[in-house]
């Protein structure tokens, strides 16, 4: 059985290593961080994954709009943020939640969950 | 002769004797009296009896001599005399005499001769008829009213005054029953009863009926014409009295007046003599009556003030008023008392003022109650117009309702957030001064709940000011209780908290920056361990490392914090990142001014701190001849200005390809890419060779960057 492919979106360079680098010793296929929707889009339109971890603030913009995609696209997702109080749409109310900064196993336990 | 046929001598005779007339006959020349029988018995004679010419002057009344004299005298042929006579019993009688004179052939008169009356009866007729006339006169016009009744009641007659008097016609009063003029009909039954029963009543006081309806006092006099034992009519004279008896009212009223009244009223003659002495002059002064009545008023005046009662008498005798003189006097005890005179002139019937009426009110507790409202009153004003004071230059709004929403009272920032004058406020209410519905109506419905409850409202309200636009107020409304424990106003204050509400805001959103931040920071240092350690040899490489990176993340910090992490100059993360134990001549930097976003310093920070500690350990740095120098140009020909930063190495050991899969490379050339940098390295064998680009910040950060330069100045 093949490595299960996460897509990761996450601005701070960092953080978007650690969270890789963390899901990679964990056994799963990961690309580099995406740090904008713009790019997002773009892998989500160019390969398959089988879930997502979703930074909700990148910059000027948020992720929901991949959010809305990857649920269009049933790929099951978490979301990480700083933030205390997160805006996001009530579609998005009961998605799963990780906060900044990410506890290693939790994200891993998170994302075997959503895969399986 | 004549041809007629005449009367006899005898028939003529006994026809004079029937008519009881007397003829007579006088001879002028001899003074010889030839009279008839009748004639004689004129005089009181009988026919047997001499009556002569000096018989009959004698017998002429003595009073009556002059006036036939006169008589003669003016008469010419003829005479018509009356007169009286005394007769030979003394009897008086009245005869009247008519004669003619006879004449001689020569024109001479001879004798007068003619007939004569007893007229004693006929006199006495017209006498009586003469005084029944004048009596009827004096009743019918005597300006006394008098009336008579009929035993039955009814009026018989009324004279003049006393129709007059009752104000009725007379067809409206006589042959009326006098019981309609009664105010009680018991009453003339009672008059009646008493009169019939033979009383006379004197000065008998009845209501009677006015003809304009009003009720008259009478006095009545009255007794009863009686013939042969029957009440044939009462004679009765009326008087209205009314005004006397108003008068007399008055008269008593006045006098319980003056006894009953709590002001000491006085009166004195021009002396200065106390002439009556009240009730409450005895509780003022101490004086009874009996001690004062006699006594000059200087006893009641102090010593010092004695001159007072002169220039009081000198104005009173020029019939001037004193009115409410406060002055001081002294009672019998000694003590002095404020009181407040008013002192009248007293008149006698005939305009003469003969002395005076002292009204004396005692003023001592008026006068202190004078003073403490005097003192309230300038207390009150003073915090009235402390008050206006503190209010009118309130930045706060305040403002009065009364019970019917309507605005009593604002205060100058009220007037000026409505924009409006006292005048086209003052006694509206809030539809009037422009208040949406809606807003009104949520006011009202507080206000009744203040004016139900009794309680504070509070609330928040957006509302448009006239200069500032949209404002937020905090507005709070509180009952004001009259002294029966029931609301009569409604009192507000109201405060712009809209600068409170952004600060609140901003600082919400400040708090929840700050949390992001140390949340992000703690991540960056939690992926700057996990990947240091995954390269650390050994627990000391991984300190060394990862405090390096620590610092170098604190660094950062410190620059960014001193603009509010707005950002930081690109020359300042250089001379922050690069290693100074190196000296700085054998390190250069130098570019354009260039503020960059904190995000993009924070990322560069970190790559300068990486490139810095490599070139320390393992590049131009780590030889003493090495040389590092730093060059940035902004490249504005391209369709995105951006920044180009070239890294030198020269003069240093021989460079080797490094791991490039080591975190210290990754980050070098990774992280910025999330900035939208790129990062080329080139690792010449003279010295390692790094190309940075960054796009050029927005303008914001060009107009900041002016900002800081400024403060910084």
């Amino acid at each position: 059985m093949p490595d299960k492919s996460i897509l990761i979106v996450e601005d701070e360079f960092l953080v978007g290593l650690y969270i890789q680098s963390t899901l990679k010793d964990a056994g799963f296929a990961v690309t580099a961080p995406a740090v904008s929707v713009k790019e997002a889009l773009h892998h989500i339109a160019e390969e398959g994954f089988d879930a997502a971890v979703l930074d909700i603030n990148l910059g000027e913009e948020t992720s929901e709009e991949i959010a809305v995609k990857l649920s269009d696209l049933k790929i099951p997702f978490v979301f990480v943020t700083g933030y205390e109080h997160v805006n996001l749409s009530p579609q998005f109310a009961g998605s799963p939640l990780l906060e900044k900064p990410i506890e290693g196993n939790q994200l891993v336990d998170t994302i075997h969950s959503l895969c399986s | 002769m004549s041809s007629k046929q005449e009367l006899s001598s005898e028939q003529f005779q006994s026809t004079m004797q029937a008519g009881n007339v007397g003829a007579w006959e006088l001879n002028l020349n001899t003074g010889i009296l030839t009279a008839s029988d009748v004639f004689k018995s004129h005089f009181g004679r009988i026919p047997q009896d001499d009556f002569s010419y000096s018989n009959l002057k004698d017998s002429i009344h003595p009073e009556d001599k002059l006036k036939i004299q006169a008589a003669l005298d003016k008469a010419q042929n003829e005479c018509n005399i009356k007169f009286r006579i005394i007769g030979p019993k003394g009897k008086t009688r009245k005869v009247q005499m008519i004669g003619k004179l006879g004449f001689e052939a020569s024109g001479i008169p001879m004798k007068m001769g003619g007939v004569s009356y007893d007229i004693t009866e006929q006199s006495a007729g017209i006498k009586q008829q003469q005084e029944n006339e004048e009596l009827d006169d004096f009743v019918k016009n005597a300006p006394v009213a008098m009336h008579g009744v009929g035993p039955d009641g009814i009026i018989l007659w009324a004279n003049s005054a006393e129709l007059q008097m009752l104000g009725y016609e007379r067809k409206e009063y006589v042959g009326h029953n006098i019981a309609e003029f009664y105010v009680e009909a018991s009453e003339i039954e009672d008059v009646l009863k008493s009169l019939s029963s033979g009383k006379i009543l004197n000065d008998h006081l009845v209501q009677m009926i006015h003809g304009d309806g009003s009720v008259r006092h009478m006095l009545l006099n009255s007794n009863v014409y009686k013939k042969n034992g029957t009440f044939i009519y009462t004679r009765c004279f009326t008087r209205d009295i009314t005004e006397i008896k108003q008068h007399m009212e008055v008269r008593g009223l006045l006098a319980a007046i003056v006894d009953s009244s709590d002001d000491a009223i006085i009166s004195k003659n021009l002396d200065g003599i106390i002439t009556s002495w009240n009730k409450s002059a005895e509780r003022l002064f101490g004086y009874t009556e009996k001690e004062a009545i006699g006594q000059p008023v200087t006893m009641i005046i102090p010593p010092d003030r004695q001159n007072e009662e002169i220039v009081i008498l000198e104005q009173l005798r020029n019939g001037k008023k004193v009115d409410h003189y406060e002055t001081v006097r002294r009672r019998k005890d000694g003590t002095m008392i404020d009181v407040s005179l008013t002192i009248s002139p007293v008149k006698n019937l005939r305009g003469h003022i003969i002395g005076a009426s002292k009204t004396a009110r005692d003023v001592t507790q008026q006068k202190e109650a004078e003073i403490a409202i005097a003192k309230m009153a300038a207390e009150s004003e003073q915090q009235k117009r402390m008050y206006e004071s503190i209010f009118s230059n309130m930045p706060d709004l305040v403002f009065v309702f009364d019970l019917n929403y309507r605005f009593t009272y604002v205060n100058d920032a009220l007037l000026k957030m409505w924009g409006r004058t006292l005048e086209e406020s003052i006694g509206k209410n809030m539809l009037e001064v422009g208040y949406e519905p809606w807003h009104a109506e949520m006011h009202q419905r507080e206000i009744d709940h203040v004016i139900t409850d009794k309680v504070p409202v509070r609330g928040e309200v957006s509302f448009p000011h006239a200069k500032l636009g949209p404002r937020i107020y905090d507005y709070i409304f509180v009952p004001v209780l009259n002294a029966n424990g029931k609301v009569e106003k409604i009192t507000g204050t109201t405060r712009d908290i809209t600068e409170r509400k952004q600060a609140e805001d901003t600082q919400n959103l400040l708090i929840d920056e700050l949390n992001h931040r140390v949340k992000n920071t703690l991540a960056t240092i939690q992926a700057i361990a996990a990947q240091t350690l995954k390269q650390a040899n050994n627990p000391s490489d991984f300190i060394d490392s990862f405090n390096g990176r620590l610092h170098a993340l604190s660094r950062s910090h410190t620059l960014l914090t001193k603009s509010s992490w707005e950002g930081a100059y690109l020359d300042e993360i250089f001379n922050k990142q690069l290693p100074f134990k190196v000296t700085s001549d054998r390190i250069t930097f130098r570019g354009p001014k260039v503020f960059l976003s904190s995000k993009e310093a924070l990322h560069l920070s970190l790559v300068v701190h990486e490139l810095g500690t490599n070139a320390l350990k393992y590049g131009s740095l780590a030889t003493p001849e090495g040389r590092l120098q730093v060059n940035w140009k902004i490249k504005k020909d391209k369709q995105n200005p951006e920044i180009k930063i070239t890294w030198i190495e020269k003069g240093g050991a021989e460079v080797e390809a490094l791991d490039t899969a080591g975190f210290g490379m990754t980050l070098i050339e990774q992280s910025l890419k999330s900035v939208g940098g790129e990062t080329n390295l080139d690792f010449d064998p003279s010295g390692l060779q790094c190309e940075i680009t960054l796009p050029l910040p927005p303008k914001k950060y060009a107009n900041l960057r002016k900002e800081l330069l400024h403060s910084a100045r």
